[in-house]
């Protein structure tokens, strides 16, 4: 039992970390907090659906689909959202109540346009089970740790090592000065948001197909969570989001373990609560320095 | 005198009819606007609104929770479950100002919302105490000194006017004092109102429990006058109604949360009367789902208020003077 | 006797000593300046000496009392109030209201006296607001009294801040760059007001680029560069020393530019 926990807890909390790099992401150039994210974890799994469902798409094309698709709603929801309040110089507040309102509209409209009961989703990775340390694993689980990881890496690679991803670091730094050596900021945050969106696309889409269900509010926890986690490692910190996934996934399935399924959701948050008290700004956070 | 008897009965029942036509509308606005008031107390520490709102839903469930279950199973005094319910959300409120002391803007976030997880979760977890997604039901009506206030003899009616009266009374008193002032400013520049001698800790706990008390009050309303509580109760949908109040109608004031609350607390009634009107109508103009289309109208909302009205539509500054105390006067005058 | 005395003070940002060993002294009655380059330790000193950085060595006296490491509050409570190099005024509160919370220390009630409106309230109330409306009057701020401080002009906003200061019944007022962003009339009333401020009694120390402020209206000046004390004298003395036309024509061009860490 312990190592299948383990693994599944692996897992999911690959999962997490790649939800909570998309909050980061977004985080740590706008110092604003995403509360489209969620729904738009929601939405990639939704247009797999749609393309699966309704377009007849194979399942990578219907993936390929939603990647597309999601990113742009990413991109769309700053350009016609938020780049208009920046403009304006609006307060952090406006822009994200302006995610808050952004993120109820695309739940409840996908709410009325697929109805908010399960939907089944196929499972894409049932390859059976194999046999380690005594302990039977799926190979399911196997591989959405692995995508999900691949992603993770790809991403650290494309923000570390990509001229791109030095402009995107060099906004999170300095806008003003980045703009100043002609980077085009606003390109920078599209491209952030697009891949925050298809990122949590992606999670979606292994969530579901793991869960073989989709449904709208499928996001809601989820997007606690990885929020959580992201704050947990430290939010604005890559490698911060990517460990505070794994601990809460992986504490979580520990939990379920030792203590059965009905607290599991609230594993993360005491958890968050109590790394809060002792390191009031993640374990891998950073004081802000405020001078007087 | 038998004129008068009558026009007494007449009274009562338009009182009454008007009650029912739109006791769901004004009653629930009511309760929301003791939670839109209040939260604009909460200190900028919970830096977002929807934050301190879902904070205030979770002191209102705990206030909820306490009074329907001490009067329900415990047969204690109406009155005695109320104060104990609004203190106990009022001592969580302390409790989490202290626990937060230390944090800043995003963790705060984040802790606060996890707060309001942890209450709903237990609520929904802690069967043998909540009786969990069952609910309690066949809650008791309030007996206020032997008199039952029920729904048919418009006592509830009356009983939450009061205490939305009790709670404009109580915002205004300490808004217009020194104590106000105090938590203004710490929300305004904390480290201005430290060099001004203001104690920044105990006014954010002060704050807080407030706050928290108020929304606790508001709390032991709903459950006589729905008649039955469960964890559904208390979920993101009402924080999203109050915080949907607060952005519509201004934050800080109390004019604001009023006409918020007249503005969207119908929102939900009409839209379901919309969509029986529509039954009749060609199939692709039919609304179905009222209460999805209304999460949609919110969230419009909450965009285009944001982009175009931020202050809200009686909020942001007053235009009216400032308003001195008697026997203050201007030496020089110009 | 000295008023406020620093001995020996020290702070330290990780390996910068932002300020090093300075010692220094204001008298009942007196108007004190710091001067120095940009980046000097001049804001980190006021900080020190109202209770924000923790001191790592020496010590502050004022009107007998240690205070240095005490809380912000106590120091306040002693007599001390500031203002700051970026104004920070409680923006969505009115003019008047500010000063009010300038006299929150002084207003002698509790909360269940603003509750109930006693008796209490109403006196201690009336007393606040006319004091406020009086430093406001002194001030030139008296029609005013009713606008939010985010719409007053920049150099409003900087008075205003110091009547808040004053309304905390300080002894002692710090005013960091009280001048910054005046143009050369409002700079002359402010000078004016100071002025005005010693005869009533205040005792002042004062940081200020602005040189025909500091040359005009100060008995004494300090003079700081990297943390230390390089000079000290009556504005005459300051003049003429060859240390400080060093500092200063070394970095001439910051003390054009001011940069925006309060
Ligand atoms: N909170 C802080 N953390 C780190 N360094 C600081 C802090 N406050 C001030 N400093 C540094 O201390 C030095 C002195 O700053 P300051 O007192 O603001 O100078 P001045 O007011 O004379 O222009 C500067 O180098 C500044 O960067
Ligand atoms: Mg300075």
């Amino acid at each position: 039992m312990f190592v299948e926990q383990l693994i599944n807890g692996l897992a999911i909390g690959t999962i997490y970390a790649l939800v909570a790099v998309g909050y980061s992401l977004v985080f740590g150039i706008l110092r604003l907090v995403n509360f489209t994210h969620s729904s738009v974890y929601t939405l990639g799994a939704f247009m797999v659906y749609v393309g699966v469902e309704y377009l007849h798409l194979n399942i990578f094309l219907a993936i390929l689909f939603s990647l597309v698709t999601t990113g742009f709603a990413g991109v769309m929801i700053d350009k016609m959202g938020l780049e208009p309040l920046r403009k304006k110089g609006a307060s952090k507040i406006s822009a994200m109540i302006t995610t808050i309102g952004l993120s109820y509209i695309i739940i409840n409209c996908l709410n009325i346009a697929f109805g908010s009961q399960i939907i089944r989703f196929p499972d894409l990775f049932n390859y059976g089970t194999f046999k380690l340390l005594g302990a039977t694993i799926a190979w399911q689980q196997v591989i959405i740790g692995a995508v999900a990881l691949i992603l993770l890496v790809a991403l650290s690679i494309f923000i570390n090592r990509t001229r791109i991803g030095l402009a995107m670091r060099a906004v999170q730094q300095e806008p003003s000065a980045a703009a100043i050596n002609g980077i085009n900021v606003n390109m920078i945050i599209s491209l952030t948001f697009f891949l925050g969106a298809a990122s949590a696309a992606i999670a979606g889409t292994l969530i579901a197909s793991y869960n073989q269900y989709l449904r709208s509010s499928m996001g809601d926890i989820v997007g606690l969570k990885a929020f959580a986690a992201a704050v947990l490692g430290g939010i604005g910190s890559l490698p911060g989001s990517v460990l505070g996934g794994l601990i809460i996934g992986v504490s979580e399935s520990m939990a379920v373990y030792k203590l059965g399924g009905s607290y599991i959701d609230m594993v993360a948050f005491s958890l968050l609560f109590l790394v809060l008290l002792i390191r009031p700004y993640g374990i891998l956070g950073r004081k802000g320095s405020t001078k007087v | 005198m038998n004129m008068k008897k009558e026009n007494k009965s007449l009274y009562t029942k338009a009182v009454i009819t008007i009650g029912q036509l739109w006791e769901n509308p004004i009653i629930k606005g009511i309760i929301l606007l003791a939670l839109a008031l209040f939260v604009y107390f909460l200190p900028k520490m919970a830096t977002l609104y929807f934050q301190r709102i879902a904070i205030m839903v979770a002191f209102y469930a705990i206030g909820a929770y306490t009074a329907v279950l001490l009067t329900t199973y415990r047969g204690t005094n109406y009155l005695v479950a109320v104060i104990l319910g609004a203190c106990l959300a009022g001592a969580f409120g302390a409790l989490l100002a202290l626990s937060t002391m230390r944090l800043s803007g995003t963790y705060v976030t984040i802790v606060t919302m996890a707060f309001f997880y942890v209450i709903s979760s237990i609520i929904l977890n802690w069967d043998s105490v909540t009786k969990g997604s069952v609910g309690v039901l066949n809650i008791p009506a309030p007996n206020l000194f032997g008199m039952k206030l029920t729904m048919k003899n418009g006592g509830i009616f009356y009983l939450i006017m009061f205490y939305a009266a009790l709670t404009i009374l109580a915002t205004q008193l300490i808004i217009n004092s020194k104590v106000g002032r105090a938590i203004k400013a710490v929300r305004d520049d904390e480290m201005a109102a430290i060099m001004m001698g203001i104690n920044n800790k105990k006014y954010k706990i002060i704050a807080y429990t407030l706050a928290a008390f108020f929304a606790g009050l508001a709390g032991t309303l709903y459950g006589p006058f729905m008649g039955y509580i469960n964890n559904a109760t208390f979920n993101y949908d009402i924080c999203i109604s109050a915080l949907v109040i607060v952005i519509l109608g201004g934050i800080g004031t109390v004019k604001g949360a009023i006409i918020g609350a007249i503005i969207i607390s119908p929102l939900g009634e009409l839209l379901r009367g919309l969509t029986t009107f529509m039954k009749g109508l060609p199939e692709w103009m039919q609304i179905s789902q009222p209460e999805q289309w209304r999460f949609v109208i919110y969230g419009m909302i909450m965009v285009i208020m944001m982009r175009f009205r931020p202050q809200g539509i009686l909020g942001g500054q007053s235009k009216l003077p400032y308003k001195m105390p008697k026997g203050v006067e201007r030496k020089v005058m110009k | 006797m000295a008023l406020l005395e620093a001995k020996g003070i020290t702070k330290k940002f990780g390996g910068l000593v932002a300020v090093d060993k300075l010692s220094f002294e204001v008298k009942q009655g007196e108007i004190v300046s710091i001067i120095g380059p940009n980046g000097a330790g001049k804001t980190t000193v006021f900080n020190m000496i109202t209770g924000i950085y923790e001191i790592d060595e020496g010590e502050i006296v004022f009107d007998n009392k240690v205070i240095s490491n005490k809380s912000p509050i106590y120091i306040v409570e002693a007599g001390i109030s500031r203002t700051f190099q970026n104004i920070r005024l409680f923006k969505q509160m009115r003019v008047i209201e500010n000063v009010m919370v300038g006299t929150h220390i002084k207003t002698n009630y509790n909360f269940f006296d603003a509750l109930f409106r006693t008796k209490r309230f109403r006196n201690e109330e009336r007393k606040a607001t006319q004091k406020a409306i009086d430093i406001l009057e002194s001030i030139d701020l008296g029609d005013y009294i009713n606008d939010y401080a985010n719409n007053l002009p920049y150099g409003l906003q900087r008075r205003l801040e110091i009547a808040r200061a004053i309304a905390t019944g300080a002894k002692l007022l710090i005013l960091d760059e009280p001048a910054a962003g005046m143009n050369p009339q409002e700079s002359e009333n402010l000078l004016n007001f100071i002025r005005s401020l010693q005869a009533k009694g205040y005792t002042i120390l004062i940081i200020e680029h602005d040189m025909n402020v500091v040359m005009n209206i100060s008995d004494r000046i300090y003079v700081m560069d990297y943390g230390k004390r390089i000079a000290n004298g009556t504005p005459s003395e300051i003049a003429s020393n060859p240390d400080v036309i060093k500092a200063y024509l070394g970095d001439a061009s910051e003390i054009l530019e001011e940069d925006d860490a309060v």
